[in-house]
C-alpha cells in the first residue's frame, strides 16, 4: 500500500516540475503575445499626442484619454457586447482579391513580424473608440467647487487655479505644458474674463457653464440625435398609450384607433373618450391596450400627426440636457444647473412638455386603471412583464455564477461533497489540538 | 502615460471583422482564401461562409477623420526630449535675486503602444442575417461618434488635408 501511494505521490510531482516548466515558457510567449487592442482613432494625431489617465468629471474615476496638443482631446469608449452575446474579432486582409499584387511585401513582413492582414483573432471583441471630449468637462469640478459658492468669486489667473491640481497629477500636467492655449480656451467658455495687465484673469461662473452646456445642446439638436436615441427616449417617452383591439370586429377597431387618435390629439377631452372607451370595452372582451411599441404600423403613425413639433423639440432637447448633466458634470454640480434650468431665467422654458407630460403619465394611468375592468385576454399586467424580467437576468446571472463555482472545484471537492458528513469531526479539528499535547508534553 | 508609434510595418491595412461567436485564441491565424472570403453583394452587404455558417456583414466606414488601429503595449520607453535635463530654470524676484525654481519632478515615463496595422472599415457579421442597427457595434461606431462631435465640438484638425494614402501619413 505505502509503496503504491509513494509511486502515485511521486508522480504528480515530476509532472507539476513539467507542467511548470511548460507553463513558463508558454507565459513567456504569451507576455510576448499580448493581445492586440483595436483602437479607432483620430486620423492626424501628431508625434507629441499621448494615451493619458485623468480623473473623469462625473465619478473622479480614471479613465483613459488621449490628447494631441494640436487636435484635442478625445475620450475612449470602450465597444463591446455583454458576455451572453459572444463576439471576437478577426483581422484579415482588407482587399481580398489584391493578395498577389504584392509579394514584395509578404516577404518584407515575414521577415520583421507577422503582419496584422494575413489574419489575427482576438478572442475579445473589444473596439476602444476616441471621441472628441471637451476639455472644459475636466476642468469644471476642478475650478468650480463642489458647494454653491456664498459670496463672489476672485478673478485668478489660470496658473494659479490650476497650480495645485497640476502637480498632483501629472497627466494633467502634460496637457498643461502642452496645451496651455487650449486649456485657457476651454476656461473661457466656463469663466468670466477680465485682462489683468498681459495676463488673462479666470473667475467661474455657473451662468457661463450653464449657456455653455446649451450651446452644447443646440449643437447636437442640429446635427440630430442619433436614431436609437432618439427612439428610445423621445418618440417612446412622448407616444399617448393608444388602444388596439383583435382583429374579429374590423369595425370596431377602425372606431377605437380613431378615437385614440382624438385622444391623442386633444388633451381636454381624453378623460371623457377613455371613459367611453372602457363602458364599450366592457361590452366587447377582446379589448387589448397597449402602449404603441407593441402596437400595429398602423397606430405607430399616430404620436407624428398628434405631437405638435415644439414638444418633440423640447422633450430632444430634455434628453440632451439631461445627458450631458448626467455623463460629463458631478453630480453635485449637475444638480445645482438642473436646478437653474427650472428657474424664471433659465435658457429653456420646459414647463409645457412637463404640462404634456403630466398628462400622459395621466392618461396611461387611466388606461392602467381601466384596463383590469376590461381586459381577459392578458393574464398579467404591464408590471408584471417587467419584475418577470427581471427575475429572468436575476436568474439567469445566478445560472452563471453557479457554473463559474463548478468550474472552480476539483473533481475531489465534488464528488466528497456526496458524502454525508454530519456527526464527523471537523478537518480543522485534527490540527487545532496538536499544540495543546505538545506543551503538555 | 503611453504614445502610439506607428512602426514600419504600419502601412499595413486589414479589415476589423466583428464575428458573431467566440473563438478562444488570441494571435495570428493564417486566414487562407479558402477559409474566408467576404464576397460583396450589391447593397453594400457582404456575404462570407465561415465554418459551413452563412454569415452576412454589414459594413461600416469609419467616419471622416478617423482610423482604425491595432495597437500592441510593449516595454519599451519613449526617449525623454533632451531640454527637460537642460539644467535648472530660474525665476527672477527682483531684478538682481534670481531663485532657482523648484525641482520639477521627472516627467512620468512614456511606454510605447506600437501600432500594428490600420483599419477604415469594420465588418458587423450576423448569423445568415445582417445586423440592425440595434447592434452594439454598429450604434457605438455609427451613432457615437457623430453623437460625441456634436456635444464636444468636432476636432480641429489643423493639417487636415485631402485624405492621403498610409504611406504618406507614416512619414510625416
Amino acid at each position: 500500500m505505502a509503496v503504491g501511494t509513494r509511486s502515485s505521490t511521486t508522480s504528480p510531482v515530476k509532472k507539476h516540475a513539467k507542467e511548470t516548466c511548460a507553463t513558463k515558457s508558454e507565459s513567456k510567449s504569451n507576455a510576448q503575445r499580448e493581445p492586440l487592442r483595436p483602437f479607432i482613432l483620430p486620423r492626424d494625431t501628431c508625434d507629441r499626442s499621448r494615451f493619458l489617465l485623468l480623473r473623469h468629471p462625473r465619478d473622479c474615476t480614471l479613465q483613459r484619454f488621449l490628447f494631441c496638443p494640436e487636435t484635442g482631446l478625445f475620450q475612449f469608449t470602450k465597444v463591446q457586447t455583454p458576455s451572453t452575446d459572444p463576439r471576437s474579432l478577426l483581422f484579415a486582409r482588407a482587399d481580398p482579391d489584391g493578395e498577389k499584387d504584392s509579394p514584395e511585401t509578404l516577404g518584407k513582413d515575414s521577415e520583421t513580424e507577422q503582419a496584422l492582414s494575413r489574419g489575427y483573432i482576438s478572442k475579445s471583441a473589444e473596439i476602444f473608440v476616441a471621441t472628441p471630449f471637451d476639455l472644459a468637462f475636466i476642468l469644471l469640478p476642478l475650478v468650480l467647487p463642489a458647494k454653491a459658492p456664498s459670496g463672489k468669486m476672485l478673478f485668478q489667473p489660470i496658473d494659479d487655479i490650476l497650480e495645485q491640481h497640476i502637480q498632483e497629477d501629472k497627466h494633467l500636467r502634460y496637457i498643461y505644458d502642452h496645451g496651455r492655449t487650449m486649456l485657457e480656451d476651454a476656461m473661457s467658455r466656463f469663466c468670466d474674463t477680465i485682462e489683468a495687465g498681459d495676463e488673462q484673469m479666470y473667475r467661474p461662473s455657473e451662468d457661463k457653464a450653464l449657456r455653455m452646456v446649451m450651446q452644447k445642446v443646440d449643437n447636437a439638436m442640429r446635427g440630430g440625435l442619433p436614431a436609437s436615441l432618439e427612439e428610445k427616449f423621445v418618440t417612446r417617452a412622448l407616444e399617448a398609450p393608444v388602444l388596439s383591439v383583435k382583429r374579429e370586429e374590423t369595425s370596431i377597431s377602425t372606431i377605437s384607433t380613431n378615437s385614440a387618435q382624438a385622444t391623442s390629439d386633444d388633451n381636454e377631452s381624453q378623460s371623457e373618450g377613455l371613459d367611453s372607451q372602457s363602458t364599450s370595452a366592457s361590452s366587447a372582451p377582446s379589448m387589448v391596450f397597449s402602449d404603441v411599441s407593441t402596437a400595429s404600423s398602423a397606430s405607430t403613425v399616430v404620436p407624428d400627426t398628434s405631437i405638435p413639433q415644439e414638444l418633440c423639440d423640447l422633450q430632444k432637447r430634455r434628453t440632451v440636457v439631461d445627458f450631458i448633466l448626467a455623463s460629463y458634470l458631478p453630480a453635485s454640480l449637475a444638480d445645482r444647473l438642473r436646478g437653474r434650468l427650472g428657474e424664471k431665467d433659465s435658457p429653456v422654458d420646459f414647463s409645457p412638455l412637463e404640462k404634456h407630460l403630466q398628462s400622459l403619465a395621466a392618461m396611461r394611468a387611466e388606461v392602467l386603471a381601466s384596463r383590469s375592468i376590461g381586459d381577459f385576454s392578458r393574464k398579467r399586467g404591464l408590471e408584471d412583464d417587467e419584475v418577470a424580467e427581471s427575475r429572468a437576468e436575476k436568474k439567469r446571472r445566478q445560472e452563471e455564477e453557479d457554473k463559474k463555482k463548478k468550474l472552480g472545484e476539483s473533481r475531489g471537492v465534488r464528488d466528497l461533497k456526496k458524502v454525508n458528513v454530519s456527526g464527523m469531526k471537523k478537518m480543522s479539528d485534527f490540527f487545532a489540538k496538536k499544540p495543546v499535547a505538545k506543551a503538555k508534553g | 502615460m503611453l504614445s502610439l508609434q506607428r512602426s514600419a510595418i504600419s502601412a499595413d491595412k486589414c479589415t476589423a471583422n466583428v464575428l458573431p461567436c467566440r473563438i478562444h485564441h488570441d494571435g495570428p491565424t493564417k486566414v487562407t482564401k479558402r477559409y474566408w472570403s467576404p464576397q460583396g453583394e450589391k447593397d453594400g452587404t457582404q456575404t462570407s461562409h465561415f465554418r459551413g455558417r452563412r454569415l452576412r456583414g454589414r459594413v461600416i466606414q469609419l467616419p471622416d477623420g478617423y482610423q482604425g488601429v491595432v495597437a500592441k503595449s510593449t516595454d519599451r520607453y519613449v526617449p525623454q526630449p533632451a531640454n527637460n535635463q537642460s539644467g535648472p530654470t530660474y525665476t527672477a524676484v527682483s531684478d538682481d535675486i534670481e531663485m532657482q525654481d523648484e525641482e520639477d519632478e521627472p516627467p512620468e515615463p512614456v511606454k510605447v503602444l506600437e501600432a500594428l496595422s490600420s483599419f477604415d472599415k469594420v465588418v458587423v457579421w450576423g448569423h445568415d442575417h445582417v445586423p440592425t442597427s440595434e447592434d452594439l457595434f454598429v450604434k457605438g461606431l455609427e451613432e457615437w461618434i457623430s453623437f460625441a462631435e456634436a456635444i464636444h465640438g468636432k476636432p480641429t484638425f489643423q493639417n487636415k488635408q485631402a485624405p492621403q494614402g498610409p504611406e504618406s501619413r507614416t512619414e510625416s
